[in-house]
């Protein structure tokens, strides 16, 4: 791939097909700066090539390592999810010497364990009709066509070898009476491609890879470091070196040189405080990576699942998803009028609006993913939203019970309906339950090639924590996939060809850099305890979170981002003065982990709000209200956004001071075009 | 155990009703008794706190959250607990509430136990895993690495990455993938090992034997798999089982006592196996 | 490189916690079986006093013209002793390791599902050992015998004149009362620990642990009852 011709973000929108008036307010790219046409290109690295032998070319092009030289380079693993146990296990098993880190106290717990549906294959198990270029071709296509081709073909040929690979270390996937392996088909997919575990799909792949690292940490190839936690990247002479690590039980930072770093630490999805992620999801490792120079790819592509249990109150510390298959045989409604306060099963079906089945007849309650949230949010924006605080939507199984019994719904649903209630206290076999949009995967993350490795050499990045597959929305089913083939199939290599043609001389802990990151780390720590303020860290996070939700979330606008942009560097200025965190840096301190993990968030909101205001289109997870069709439909622009935006932190990169008045340095954008060739440009369309 | 010492919260008002919240939400005013300790080294007491106006539809944790929010506020060291997911997965959460790991309803992880299981007035006491092998770290949270090292010592199918065959060329019965799923699901949470009053780890130890010796994949290695797993869980200083069950009764994923069962079989058929190897 | 996983050495079956718990049940299921014929032998009491006396002369002679008389009893009293040795070595040795496994106790404690049999499984088994060197005082070598003349050989009215006496009678009641519990939970025990035991079987197995239990229960107790109430004289 080569640089992206400049294209002036000033420009307004060309006539695309159903363009809104161009009179919509354009920003002046005051709030950031497009880097200069002449720099250095934001290259992919893919091969070219017929895309069907890219990898399998690349693979022989790229360099080995000599079994007996392994153990002399010394990799660091951040993350034990999917892609970070899968790599660290795999390499370990090459006979590297490999670091693994995690904040949890076991590495099985990664947030990968709490992936409900499932994980594609182009088996074609089912004689329909997939094929590795039909997965390729889905995964673009749906993607909104913001990822990399030559990426997603890669991603497509290996997720066969995952199944055989997860089978063989014994993951007990859903099976036929016949003994072979079963498939369904996922989101909407016109072939049965989904491998799955009852709900547990994610659950069961984890500890396939949890089980895999293990055996590694018995033999001594890896060393596990459990509640550890990555506080800095500390790149030297232009290379990522090591990291800065907390020991959450004793307080102790340290450092730890590497000859190659892999941050595989998941999506930044709390930035917006209440998501399906775990509570201990966090984006420092990538934040600081960016900080230290490393560039940050499409951070507005955020996903939301529709159909999620919606907040009960102000305590409300996470949002359960329940399983999209819901909406097969459950039917979607809001009250007709505002204001109703009746209980669901008093409101006549007059009064009721199946809002979805009335606008889009053909698909219904089965809308894609983003559709489905918008039009709840705006339901719920109407004042015709029902429950607590009036944020939810009814989805009403009565219909499907009177067809089908109860025996049958208990059957498809049973365990949901058990978890629904465990959670709410609320019967959905007798009132209809009530679901709301929550922010659930990031496909933006950090920028990485071709080879997975950063814009910064020896920086790989794996799974949600980097940008690559997904384009702007990822489809169901495909998060699992990617996770794993990034650490098992894909980094192997790369790494391999990194360290024996680009292995930075060796490197101590005396090296200026690694005292400048520990010295920064304690700085930041010290800072944190000294504050003594009056609101604690979830009050800050809390308020963070219900902005960025209410600004940045669902959909968004040039004037809700602007305003957003300038609640920002206050909330952050606020925090870096009243904030109060309790205890000590040497001991096992929840509050103050939480509040390093905050404070990142504030910053990375800053640019996924500039990133979402720049985007001047909407395209998957990213909708802009002001580029629709007349229909409401997201509006693609590609003549002008067809490409990557790496966003480079422009402020001093030799430190990691925190921003705590005005808003960010002004980041820099660097565009990587991206070309189409095999998947034609298209438009959506589900009236 | 040390006096139970109080720590007071009288100045601290309940937070408002909420008044959007569903029909049949309650406030309710409780009496906490939660476990204080430093450190690993040091020593704890059962500390006493009053938990006025906690709404019947937050989770154990978000309760927890609410308390430590307003000890945070008063200047006072928040409990420390483990937790992350919040949805009954990950398995990192987990308190013996009133006497019983992960509290009163069955099948449930802490975090998933809701307020509506209690009434205005009650009295809950919190406390930590015990057992030998789970020392506390820090309040509430223990360390669970022994769990780890038994998975290390065997709880694993040897199959590097790239050496996988196709793989549908070994069909499984769909009773044993059930089966195997069925212990599969374990989510490590320890809550067998701190209900058992010998802090047994036999119901995490089975659990995963069972599930690897149920599949075709898991036969090469399936002998010494058991050997090495029960020589591990007893050499970390766990209990051995006096089959009383109340792991199974308070396991979140509702393993069953035969798999302790077929535990047993398995290390039996594994020794016979051996006896006869070392003969050859 | 690969690596491989190196069988290291795992310690042989018995010195296992699950292998100490196989010779448990192993040794119970001795003193379980031996405990069947004892209990049917005594039965014999509710005949007549000649019947039952020639049936204790009648085990001396067991195993005649193999074994000289009353070898065949030694080897079976020599098994036994060997199994009750095991059976309580091995509980101390378990119970100790429990202990250390859990040294700090809950504040609060709460059963979810122990039944009784089972959580008095070590305290019971304790009072049937006391139990059984009373009851080895009391009727074989004969220290123990208040109120009446214990006369070696003459079973019966050794029999008769103990459970005359009603605290006699009640001390015996109270030790079958714990051993109905022991067997009961030991019973089962006994399957789960080889791992016969699945969900399929357990009910059934419970059930007929239990009805042995009650069986072995009223047998033994049909003795010293008949005798306070005057049905055996």
């Amino acid at each position: 791939m080569t640089v992206a011709p400049e294209v002036p973000s000033a420009k307004p929108p060309t006539a695309a097909p159903h363009a809104p008036p161009a009179e919509a307010p354009r920003e002046a790219p005051t709030r950031w700066r497009v880097a200069p046409a002449d720099g250095a290109a934001l290259d992919g690295h893919a091969p070219s090539g017929p895309i069907t032998e890219l990898w399998d070319r690349h693979r022989f092009d790229m360099k080995l390592i000599n079994p007996a030289n392994r153990r002399k380079n010394h990799v660091i693993v951040v993350g034990s999810g999917l892609a970070g146990a899968a790599a660290a296990a795999s390499l370990g098993e090459l006979g590297y010497r490999v670091s693994c880190f995690c904040y949890q106290d076991s590495p099985r717990r990664a947030h990968s364990i709490a992936a409900q549906g499932g994980i594609n294959a182009a088996k074609n198990y089912r004689n329909d009709g997939d094929s590795v270029y039909r997965l390729f071709y889905d995964t673009v296509k749906g993607g909104d066509y913001r990822s990399r081709e030559a990426n997603v073909y890669r991603l497509a040929q290996l997720s066969v070898d995952i199944i055989d690979q997860c089978v063989a270390q014994g993951v007990p996937f859903a099976r036929e009476y016949g003994g072979l392996l079963d498939n369904r088909s996922f989101g909407g997919a016109q072939v049965s491609r989904t491998f799955y575990a009852r709900g547990q799909t994610g659950q069961q792949l984890l500890l396939g890879a949890y089980q895999a690292l293990a055996r590694q940490i018995h033999v001594g190839s890896v060393t596990m470091y459990s509640r550890t936690e990555m506080l800095d990247l500390v790149v030297a002479d232009g290379a990522a070196r090591g990291i800065v690590t907390r020991d959450l039980v004793t307080g102790e930072v340290q450092s730890r040189t590497a000859d190659a770093v892999i941050l595989a630490t998941g999506g930044y999805g709390n930035v917006f405080h209440l998501s399906t992620n775990a509570k201990g999801c966090n984006a420092t490792a990538i934040w600081r990576a960016h900080r230290r120079g490393a560039l940050l790819a499409n951070p507005c592509f955020t996903q939301i699942h529709p159909t999620c249990i919606p907040v009960a109150g102000d305590y409300q510390s996470k949002l359960t998803l329940m399983s999209e298959s819901l909406r097969n045989d459950g039917r979607i409604w809001v009250p007709a009028k505002p204001g109703d306060t009746r209980s669901p099963n008093e409101i006549p079906e007059a009064d009721r609006d199946y809002y979805l089945e009335r606008k889009y007849p053909s698909f219904g309650n089965l809308v894609p993913r983003d559709i489905a949230s918008r039009n709840a949010k705006e339901v719920c924006d109407e004042g015709r939203g029902v429950g607590p605080g009036g944020r939810g939507v009814y989805l009403d199984f009565s219909d499907a019970i009177a067809r089908l019994g109860v025996e049958v719904i208990k059957e498809r649903y049973g365990n949901l309906f058990d978890m629904y209630e465990r959670i709410t206290g609320e019967n959905p076999y007798r009132v209809p339950m009530r679901i709301y949009p929550a922010i659930h995967y990031t496909m933006g993350g950090l920028w990485v090639d071709y080879n997975l490795m950063s814009n910064l050499p020896g920086l790989f990045v794996l799974g949600e924590a980097n940008f690559s597959d997904h384009g702007a929305n990822r489809l169901g089913a495909s998060a699992l996939m990617q996770g794993l083939a990034d650490g098992y199939f894909v980094i192997p290599y790369t790494l391999a060809n990194y360290l024996a043609t680009a292995k930075p001389p060796p490197v101590g802990l005396d090296h200026p850099s690694f005292k400048a990151s520990e010295s920064d780390v304690a700085a930041r720590t010290g800072r944190l305890l000294a504050i003594g303020g009056r609101r604690t860290v979830d009050d800050f996070h809390r308020e963070l979170g219900s902005l960025v939700w209410e600004l940045c979330g669902m959909s968004r606008s040039a004037e809700g981002l602007t305003k957003l942009l300038d609640q920002l560097p206050s909330l952050r200025e606020e925090f870096w003065t009243d904030v109060t965190v309790p205890g000590m840096g040497a001991e096992l301190n929840q509050s103050l982990e939480k509040a390093g993990r905050v404070a990142d968030f504030m910053e990375l909101a800053e640019l996924l709000a500039i990133d979402a205001l720049h985007r001047e289109e909407s395209c998957g997870g990213h909708f802009r209200e002001e580029f629709q069709t007349p229909e409401g439909e997201a509006l693609r622009d590609d003549d002008h956004f067809a490409y990557v935006a790496g966003w480079e932190w422009s402020g001093e990169k030799g430190s990691i001071e925190p921003v705590t008045s005005g808003p960010l340095p002004t980041p820099i954008l660097h565009k990587e075009a991206l070309r189409f060739e095999h998947v034609k440009f298209s438009q959506r369309s589900y009236k | 155990m040390s006096a139970t010492s109080v720590t007071g919260l009288a100045g601290v008002q309940p937070a408002p009703p909420d008044s959007d919240s569903g029909p049949d939400e309650h406030l309710l005013d409780l009496t906490l008794h939660v476990w204080r300790q430093a450190g690993s080294g040091a020593e704890g007491e059962m500390v006493r706190y009053a938990a006025p106006g906690i709404s019947t539809h937050m989770s154990f944790l978000e309760m927890l959250d609410v308390v430590n929010e307003r000890l945070i506020k008063e200047g006072k060291d928040p409990i420390a607990f483990d937790h992350d997911c919040r949805e009954g997965i990950c398995g990192m959460c987990g308190l013996v509430i009133n006497g019983v790991a992960h509290g009163p309803q069955a099948a449930t992880t802490t975090c998933q136990l809701h307020m509506r299981h209690f009434t205005d007035g009650d009295i809950i006491y919190v406390e930590p895993w015990r057992a030998g092998p789970f020392p506390v770290i820090k309040d509430l949270i223990v360390d669970r690495g022994a769990l780890d090292r038994i998975i290390e010592a065997g709880g694993f199918i040897t199959a590097p990455t790239g050496s996988a065959a196709e793989a549908n060329a070994a069909p499984v019965a769909k009773d044993d993938a059930d089966l195997a799923f069925d212990n599969a699901a374990c989510i490590g949470c320890g809550a067998c090992v701190a209900a058992c009053p010998n802090a047994s780890a036999m119901l995490f130890t089975a659990a995963k034997i069972s599930h690897l010796a149920a599949l075709p994949q898991g036969q090469p290695e399936r002998e010494h798999r058991t050997l090495a797993m029960v020589a591990a869980q007893d050499s970390l200083g766990f209990g051995g089982c006096t089959n009383i069950g109340e792991c199974a009764a308070v396991c979140p994923k509702e393993i069953p006592m035969e798999s302790i069962a077929r535990m047993n079989r398995e290390l039996l058929r594994a020794s016979l196996k051996r006896g006869r190897s070392k003969r050859r | 490189m690969t690596t491989i996983a190196t069988a290291p050495a795992t310690p042989p079956l018995y010195r296992t916690s699950i292998g100490k718990k196989m010779l448990m049940a192993a040794s119970g299921l001795v003193i379980l079986l031996w405990l069947i014929g004892h209990m049917l032998g005594n039965l014999k009491v509710w005949l007549n006093q000649r019947e039952f006396d020639s049936y204790a002369e009648f085990l001396r002679r067991l195993g005649e013209p193999i074994f000289p008389h009353t070898v065949f009893l030694w080897l079976i009293r020599v098994v036994l002793t060997v199994a009750f040795v095991v059976h309580v070595y091995l509980a101390v040795d378990l119970s100790r390791r429990n202990r250390r496994a859990r040294q700090t106790r809950y504040v609060r404690t709460a059963r979810v599902q122990a039944d009784m049999p089972a959580v008095t499984m070590r305290w019971g088994g304790l009072a049937l050992a006391l139990f059984v060197i009373f009851h080895l005082a009391n009727f074989t070598w004969g220290w123990i015998h208040p109120g009446y003349r214990f006369v070696r050989g003459s079973v019966y009215a050794n029999v008769v004149g103990n459970f005359d006496q009603w605290w006699l009678v009640a001390i015996y009641v109270a030790a079958m009362v714990a051993l109905a519990l022991h067997i009961y939970h030991g019973t089962w025990s006994i399957f789960q620990t080889f791992g016969a035991n699945s969900r399929r079987w357990d009910r059934l197995i419970r059930r007929s642990a239990g009805a042995l239990a009650i069986v072995m229960f009223v047998g033994f107790v049909s003795v010293p009852v008949g005798v306070l109430v005057g049905a055996i004289q």
